[in-house]
């Protein structure tokens, strides 16, 4: 059991690092900020059966849960809305200002286990085998997956060397 | 400020704690709306049905209303076809319906259109 000032304590410790993995799903700030309180709100509800220690990893879970089904629904929508005649009105789309756009759509391309994996590593204070135990995977798959992800976005964007370097960078 | 993948660190609007706390009030508001729905509905003697998700604990106050019977199952999806039934509140979690068993003719269960 949870209680609200705890609720609240984790709220204010993930909340930069979950509105940045959900932003990366969304790329849509107004978006990413529904996804984490919807997130929290799924703790809530579900207070009577966590406890403080696996909290964290239900909040981080549900989120990566909820930000994949908006990627997908949003995918779905673009796909009929490009088949209907005219423009419509359709659900939020990416923001113009995100920057690093060439960075942003080869992230948007990858698999969605490795950019899962990629996201909770680059955005989240968690060690792999952290990271394992709230994706169900075993820790070489978390190893493998951000390496392969890695790579992928080193292949796409090689055509932009400055980019690719960069990122090679920063991350190895 | 960039990250390692290239792209600039975002911070997240201020006042999302705020917020959280709001909405966790409205939602204890609307349970309590369900509970005091439940209450009026049992001492009206009326026949209540409190739909539950199968994953959803019973809340203690519905444990404490015998007279109130209770499904598990997503809430919305049941159809009760002996008898109307009418949803009195709702929260995400769960469903009030009120079902009005026997007095009126029965409705044919038809299809979605």
């Amino acid at each position: 059991m949870i209680d609200q000032a705890e609720l609240e304590r984790l709220f204010v410790s993930l909340e930069r690092s979950l509105f940045n993995i959900a932003a990366r799903w969304t790329w849509n700030e107004a978006e990413a900020q529904e996804l984490v309180q919807e997130a929290f709100m799924r703790v809530w509800a579900r207070r009577r059966r966590l406890r403080t220690d696996t909290a964290k990893s239900y909040v981080y879970r549900t989120l990566i849960n909820l930000a994949q089904k908006f990627a997908r629904r949003r995918d779905t929508w673009h796909r009929v809305r490009s088949l209907l005649p005219g423009a419509a009105e359709g659900p939020a789309t990416p923001d113009q200002h995100f920057d690093g756009e060439q960075v942003r759509d080869a992230i948007r391309d990858l698999p969605e286990a490795q950019r899962t994996v990629l996201l909770m590593c680059e955005y989240t204070d968690l060690k792999q085998r952290e990271i394992a135990e709230i994706l169900k995977l075993p820790p070489g798959t978390v190893a493998s997956r951000r390496n392969a992800a890695l790579a992928r976005l080193r292949v796409e964007l090689r055509e932009n060397v400055g980019e690719a370097d960069r990122i090679e960078e920063r991350v190895t | 400020m960039t990250d390692r993948l290239g792209l600039r660190q975002l911070e997240p609007d201020a006042g999302g704690l705020e917020q959280l706390r709001q909405r966790i009030d409205q939602r204890r508001h609307r349970v309590a709306g369900i509970q005091a729905a439940t209450g009026l509905a049992v001492m009206l003697g009326l026949t209540a049905v409190l739909k539950l998700p199968g994953s959803e604990p019973l809340p203690a106050w519905a444990a404490d209303q015998p007279a109130l019977r209770v499904t598990q199952s997503t809430p919305g999806r049941v159809t009760l076809v002996n008898g109307r039934q009418r949803t009195l509140a709702r929260t995400s979690a769960m469903t009030l319906v009120l079902i009005d068993s026997g007095s009126r003719p029965q409705e044919p269960a038809t299809p979605p259109t």
